[in-house]
C-alpha cells in the first residue's frame, strides 16, 4: 500500500493538468492574445506585432509542455506540424526557434525583444508579460 | 720530346688515326657537352619544378584547410543554436556542438564563443564566463575587417554570431585557436627531404630540420643550393600570407637523377671515346693496310735485293695506282740493274785489259817494242779493228787516227812521232774514242819514259866519264906545281914574303889535289869501278889496323892537343868479311874528322859486340853535330857550316866517300851526337860472320 502510495504520488505530478503560461518580453506591446492569434504566431502566418519581429519559442520536441501546447493551441498533431513546416521550409520560412528548457526559454523571453514563449505557471518569474493562459489537458 | 714520338711515332698511319679520331671525337664531344648541359639544366629544372609542385599542392592543401576551417566556423556562427548566446548558453548546447566540432576536425584546435563583453560563453576549453584572452587582437582584426588574426603561435580565425531572432544584433563571436603546429601534420619528412614552415614574423618554425646543418633561412624569398643541401622557398597565399614553406632537400637526394645521369653522361664519354678510338685505329689501319703492304714488299726487295718482286693488292684508286705504279718501277729497276751489272761487267773486262795493256807496256825497253806491243794488244783486244802504225802525218782525217807525240825533254817541246790509224768501223763513241785516247796517252807516256831514261842514263855515265877524266887530266898539272912549289919552297934565293906566297900557292894545290882525288874516288865509286876484294878477317886483325892507324895520326891529334886511346870491348875473336884496304881509308877518314873537328880533348876507339854486328865506335869530345844538321851530313859536298870560328879545310866529301865505300862490303856507318858542343860518336857496323 504504501508502496503504490508512493508510486501514486509520484505520478501525480506527471497526471496532474498544470496551468500553461504564454509570456512575452516586457518590452512588448502586446498585453493578450487570442488562441487563434498565439496560433499563427507559431505557425509563423503572423511575424510583426505592431512593429515588433515576433519570435516564437518552442522547448524540445517530446517535452510534455510542447506537447499539450501543440495539441491544446495549434491543434495539429506532430506528423501534420511536420507536413506544414516542410512545405513552409520551401516558401523561407522556418519553425518557431527551439530551446532546450523551460529556464532557457524564460531567458530568452526575458533577453529578446519580441519573444514569445510557452511555461508552466510553476516556473513563472518575474520580468516576463503573461498574455496568454490555458489549461494542460 | 724523343719519349712522346717514340710513344706516339710521327707516321702517316697515327697521323690519319688521329684526323679521324678528332674528326669523331670533338663532335661527340660537343654534343656530348650540349647534352650534358642541357640535361644538367633541364633535370635540375625539372626536379625543382616537381618540388615546387609538391610544395604548392601542400601549401595548397593548407590553404584549403584553413579556408574550410573558417568556412565551417562561419557555418557554425550561422547557426540558429547560436541564439543560445543570448542565454549564455545556459542549455550548453553551443558548448557540445563546439566540442562535437573539435573532435570532429581532429585537430589541435580550440573554439571559444564570446559574446560582445568578450565574456566566453562557450568553449572546448570549457573555460566559461571568463574574459577571452585575445579580446583586443580580435577587436583589432574586426576593425580592420578580417577574419583573423595571429596570436603568439596560434591562428583565430572568427566568425560573427547575428542573431535571427533580434535584427542586426550581434550575439558575439565563434572564435576558432588554431595551433599553427598544426601544420606539421603536413611537413614532409621523406628520405632526404623535410619541409618547414616558416614565420619570419615570430620566427616560428614548423617541421623537424637536418640536425646537421643549420640552415640560413634568411634567404626564404628565393631558392637557392647550399654545400649540402637544395632550399626551396615558397609563400602562402591568403591568411597565411606571413608564412613561407621551406623544403630543404639534401643534394644527394634532389640530384640524383642529374648524378645519375651525369654517371650515365660519363659513361657515354668514355664508351664513346672508345668506341671513336678504336674505330679511327681501325678505319687507319684498314685504310693504310696497302701502303704497308707496300712497305714491306719495298722492306723485303732491299733486304733480298730481289728486284722481280710485285706487289699484288686488291685496292682500287689511288692505292692501285700507286702500286702499279711502283711495279712498273720496280720491272725498270730491275732492268736497269741487270742492264747495268751487264756494262759493268764489260767496263771491268775492259778495265783490265787496259791495265794489263799498261803493265806490258811499262815493261818494254824500246820505243820499236813499245809501238809493236801496243799494235798486237790492241789488235787482238779489239779484233774488229785493223791498227797500223805509220811515221808519216796522217792528211785525212775521216776515221779515228791514234796521233803519238814525244816530247823533246831539253827543249820542253813536243813533237810529232807516229799516228796509229784503225782502219775498219767508225768509232763514234765518246766512251771507245777516250779509251783509245787513253791507251794512246799510254804510249805516249811510256814513249817519254824510255827516252827519258835513256837520256839519263845516257847524261850520268857522261858526267861519271867526264869526271873521270877531267880529275886525271887535272891531276897531272897539279903535280907538276906541287913539285915545282915544293921546290921553290926549298929553294934559299927567295924573301920571305915570296917564301910565303909559294907556301900559300903549295896548300892551295895540295888542297886542290886532294879534292879532285876524292871527287875522282866518289866517281869511281859511283861509276863501279872500285875493285872490292873480301876477305875474312879477325877482329884482331882489325885491332892491329886500327892501332897502325892510330900511330900514323897520332901526331896530328897531339899538334891539337887530343888524346887517342882504343879500348877493345870484344870477349873472343870474330870474324868478318871486308876489304881491308877500304876498311882502312874508312877509318882513316873518320879518325881525320874526329881530330879535324877536336880541340884539347879525346877520342876513343872502341871495339864491341852490338847485337849480331862488330861495332867500331869511334868518339869524340868534339864541336858535335845538332840533329838537324845530321840529316844533311851524308850528302855530296857537304860542310856543316859554323863549326867552330874557323872553316875546316875539305871536300866535304869524307863522309859520303866512307859511307859509299862501307856499303861495298855491307858495311854500315852511322854519325850520332848529343847536339853542338857535346862530341860526335861515329859507328861502323861490320857483319860478323857465323
Amino acid at each position: 500500500m504504501v508502496r503504490f502510495l508512493f508510486f501514486f504520488f509520484l505520478f501525480i505530478p506527471l497526471l496532474h493538468a498544470e496551468n500553461m503560461l504564454v509570456i512575452t518580453n516586457v518590452s512588448n506591446i502586446m498585453e493578450h492574445v487570442t488562441k487563434e492569434e498565439l496560433r499563427k504566431i507559431y505557425l509563423k502566418k503572423r511575424r510583426f506585432w505592431k512593429e515588433t519581429k515576433l519570435s516564437p519559442l518552442n522547448l524540445p520536441p517530446n517535452n510534455q509542455h510542447r506537447q499539450s501546447f501543440e495539441k491544446d493551441i495549434l491543434t495539429m498533431s506532430a506528423e501534420k506540424l511536420d507536413t506544414y513546416w516542410m512545405k513552409q521550409h520551401y516558401q523561407g520560412y522556418r519553425p518557431p526557434y527551439r530551446v532546450e528548457s523551460v529556464k532557457s526559454m524564460i531567458l530568452f523571453v526575458k533577453k529578446v525583444k519580441g519573444a514569445v514563449g510557452y511555461i508552466p505557471e510553476s516556473q513563472l518569474v518575474k520580468g516576463v508579460k503573461i498574455i496568454y493562459r490555458f489549461q494542460e489537458k | 720530346m724523343n719519349w712522346f714520338k717514340k710513344i706516339i711515332p710521327k707516321t702517316l698511319k697515327t697521323k690519319l688515326r688521329m684526323a679521324l679520331f678528332a674528326i669523331g671525337f670533338f663532335p661527340f664531344v660537343f654534343i656530348l657537352i650540349y647534352i650534358h648541359n642541357l640535361g644538367e639544366e633541364k633535370i635540375l629544372d625539372d626536379t625543382l619544378t616537381i618540388h615546387h609542385t609538391q610544395m604548392h599542392m601542400i601549401k595548397k592543401s593548407i590553404e584549403s584547410q584553413i579556408l574550410s576551417l573558417g568556412k565551417e566556423l562561419k557555418f557554425l556562427a550561422s547557426l540558429d543554436m547560436m541564439n543560445d548566446m543570448i542565454v549564455d548558453d545556459v542549455d550548453k548546447r553551443i558548448a557540445q556542438l563546439l566540442l562535437h566540432k573539435k573532435e570532429d576536425l581532429a585537430l589541435n584546435i580550440e573554439m571559444y564563443a564570446i559574446n560582445t563583453q568578450d565574456n566566453i560563453v562557450a568553449s572546448t576549453t570549457h573555460e566559461v564566463k571568463k574574459i577571452f584572452g585575445a579580446a583586443a587582437a580580435l577587436k583589432v582584426a574586426i576593425v580592420s575587417e578580417t577574419s583573423y588574426f595571429f596570436k603568439e603561435n596560434d591562428l583565430y580565425l572568427f566568425a560573427k554570431i547575428d542573431s535571427n531572432l533580434q535584427k542586426d544584433a550581434v550575439l558575439g563571436y565563434l572564435i576558432m585557436k588554431y595551433d599553427l603546429s598544426n601544420l606539421s601534420v603536413f611537413s614532409v619528412k621523406q628520405r632526404g627531404i623535410r619541409s618547414l614552415f616558416y614565420f619570419p614574423s615570430n620566427a616560428l618554425k614548423i617541421g623537424e630540420m637536418f640536425d646537421d646543418e643549420p640552415l640560413a633561412l634568411q634567404n626564404y624569398h628565393n631558392d637557392y643550393i647550399s654545400e649540402k643541401y637544395l632550399v626551396l622557398n615558397e609563400q602562402f597565399e591568403g591568411i597565411l600570407s606571413k608564412g613561407y614553406i621551406v623544403y630543404v632537400i639534401k643534394k644527394s637526394v634532389a640530384l640524383s637523377f642529374l648524378d645519375q645521369f651525369m654517371f650515365f653522361v660519363w659513361i657515354l664519354f668514355i664508351l664513346g671515346a672508345l668506341v671513336i678510338g678504336f674505330v679511327s685505329w681501325w678505319i687507319g689501319k684498314r685504310i693504310l693496310k696497302p701502303i704497308d703492304t707496300l712497305s714491306q714488299t719495298t722492306k723485303s726487295i732491299i733486304k733480298t735485293q730481289d728486284y722481280t718482286t710485285q706487289v699484288t693488292l686488291s685496292s682500287e684508286g689511288e692505292i692501285q695506282e700507286l702500286t702499279e705504279n711502283f711495279n712498273a718501277m720496280i720491272r725498270k729497276v730491275n732492268n736497269s740493274m741487270q742492264l747495268l751489272e751487264e756494262e759493268n761487267k764489260v767496263r771491268l773486262l775492259r778495265f783490265v785489259q787496259l791495265i794489263n795493256i799498261f803493265n806490258r807496256l811499262i815493261q818494254t825497253q824500246s820505243e820499236k817494242e813499245c809501238i809493236n806491243l801496243a799494235l798486237d794488244e790492241l789488235q787482238t783486244l779489239i779484233p774488229e779493228q785493223t791498227f797500223s802504225f805509220s811515221e808519216a802525218y796522217p792528211q785525212d782525217n775521216e776515221k779515228l787516227k791514234l796521233m803519238i807525240y814525244v816530247k823533246d825533254f831539253e827543249k820542253e817541246l813536243s813533237h810529232f812521232y807516229g799516228v796509229i790509224s784503225l782502219s775498219g768501223e767508225e768509232v763514234t763513241d765518246q766512251e771507245e774514242i777516250r779509251f783509245y785516247q787513253a791507251i794512246a796517252t799510254m804510249i805516249m807516256l811510256q814513249l817519254d819514259q824510255i827516252r827519258l831514261i835513256a837520256q839519263t842514263k845516257a847524261v850520268s855515265s857522261a858526267k861519271s866519264t867526264f869526271i873521270s877524266h877531267m880529275s886525271h887530266e887535272l891531276r897531272t898539272p897539279l903535280h907538276t906545281i906541287l913539285s915545282s912549289t915544293q921546290y921553290l919552297i926549298g929553294y934559299e934565293g927567295l924573301s920571305l914574303p915570296q917564301q910565303e906566297k909559294v907556301a900559300t900557292i903549295e896548300s892551295s894545290a895540295d888542297h886542290l889535289l886532294g879534292m879532285i882525288n876524292d871527287i875522282l874516288d866518289l866517281a869511281q865509286i859511283e861509276a863501279g869501278k872500285v875493285l872490292v876484294s873480301l876477305t875474312e878477317q879477325s877482329s884482331d886483325q882489325i885491332i892491329i889496323l886500327v892501332e897502325e892507324i892510330i900511330t900514323m895520326l897520332d901526331v896530328l891529334a897531339e899538334q891539337k892537343g887530343s888524346k887517342i886511346t882504343l879500348e877493345n870491348r870484344v870477349p873472343q875473336v870474330f870474324y868478318v868479311n871486308i876489304d881491308m884496304r877500304l876498311m882502312k881509308q874508312i877509318i882513316i877518314n873518320l879518325l881525320s874528322n874526329a881530330i879535324k873537328f877536336t880541340e884539347d880533348g879525346n877520342i876513343v876507339f872502341i871495339l864491341e859486340i852490338c847485337g849480331e854486328d862488330l861495332c867500331i865506335h869511334i868518339k869524340d869530345s868534339g864541336v858535335g853535330i845538332s840533329s838537324k844538321n845530321m840529316e844533311s851530313l851524308f850528302k855530296d859536298f857537304t860542310q856543316i857550316p859554323n863549326q867552330g870560328s874557323t872553316q875546316k879545310k875539305g871536300t866535304g866529301l869524307g863522309l859520303v866517300i866512307s859511307r859509299k865505300l862501307a856499303s861495298l862490303f855491307n858495311a854500315g856507318l852511322t854519325l850520332e851526337s848529343e847536339g853542338e858542343g857535346c862530341g860526335t860518336t861515329a859507328t861502323l857496323r861490320l857483319k860478323l860472320l857465323p
